[in-house]
């Protein structure tokens, strides 16, 4: 079975590991992990930045994601640009002004948006739903509508997306490939995709988390990190599985995970 | 002072491409396109339906200019 380790924990994994027979070469950071650190807002955004800095880094441990993360990485930034593009064009302080009916259509969204953010504590993004919602009602307004929203794009998205994936190349961290010639190194078994089903099958993790069990099973790193409890009940629930790093008070918020680590 | 690592970098920068304001010449494009969709919206409700005419066999035609 795999270990759930505590980032508190952290040091005395590592310890033991290295008295196993060496500390890992890598590690896999789950795509919620790059996010996380992207956006300061997010909860786990501090302790996560300590924790890779303070522990990997330091460590020279090298970092690789799966192939979801960049389309993971720049779906969330393109929600989260849009909603702070739509809702910066209907403040009282910006420079834009929108006709009315159009301003109501995003007050309207924005207006659910800030009931999750306040009962649910969720992120201040749109959903996806919402934003296709608020388009609909610059298309409907036909040919104007259409350019009115391609411009609110372009303000919102246009260069900052393209600078988000440059930044996110910038940090370095690759896909971990059995094709990259630097990383051959690390594979001690063939990576297929008829692997990470098997994991989802086994136990009905979400697909991603399974792609990140596999590529662990696949090279001889020995843990990932990762800001999702679903990953971890997977982790838990296979005798083969490797392990899995997260920050402490994610694990004490499920009464159910805490009770298996 | 403590050296910035990667990952530290790669914060800063996305908050920094996320405050970006927008630009005079953005605001004018939208402001523009504003307002001529304001006054096609104006046009557009100020369009008085026809009263109906009875057509062929008494067939409703209902039509606006």
């Amino acid at each position: 079975m795999g270990k759930v380790i505590r980032f508190s924990k952290f040091s005395n994994y590592i310890k033991e590991l290295n008295e196993l027979g060496g500390c890992p070469a890598g590690t896999i950071l789950d795509a919620n992990v790059i996010i996380t650190l992207s956006y300061s807002p997010k909860k786990y955004h501090t302790r996560t930045l300590d924790f890779l800095n303070k522990e990997i880094y330091a460590r020279d441990i090298k970092c690789y994601t799966t192939v979801n993360t960049t389309s993971e990485y720049l779906e969330f930034h393109r929600r989260l640009l849009m909603t702070e593009g739509l809702r910066d064009s209907i403040d009282s302080d910006s420079k834009s002004n929108l006709p009315n009916k159009k301003k109501q259509l995003i007050r309207l969204q924005s207006g659910i948006l800030a009931n999750r953010e306040k009962n649910n504590k969720a992120d201040p993004v749109f959903f996806d739903r919402e934003i296709k919602k608020i388009r609909e009602g610059f298309y409907e307004s036909g040919v104007v509508g259409k350019n009115l929203w391609k411009e609110l794009c372009d303000f919102s998205l246009m260069k900052k997306l393209q600078e988000e994936y440059e930044n996110l190349e910038n940090l370095g961290v690759k896909y971990i490939s059995p094709n990259d010639k630097d990383q051959k190194e690390f594979f001690i078994k063939e990576m297929t995709w008829a692997g990470a089903v098997k994991i989802c099958a086994e136990t009905c993790a979400g697909f991603s988390d399974s792609m990140i069990l596999n590529a662990l099973e696949s090279t001889s790193f020995q843990f990932a990190v990762s800001l999702d409890s679903d990953i971890a009940f997977a982790v838990l629930s296979n005798s083969t599985m490797k392990d899995v790093v997260m920050p402490d008070d994610l694990i004490d918020s499920s009464e159910a995970l805490s009770a298996l680590v | 002072m403590k050296n910035k690592s990667p990952f530290d970098r790669f914060s800063e920068e996305s908050e920094r491409i996320r405050k970006v304001p927008m630009s005079d010449e953005q605001a004018k494009k939208i402001n523009d396109l504003s307002r001529e969709l304001e006054r096609q919206e104006a046009e557009e409700d100020n369009l008085v339906p026809l009263p109906k005419i009875a057509g062929k066999n008494g067939v409703e035609i209902n039509s606006q200019i």
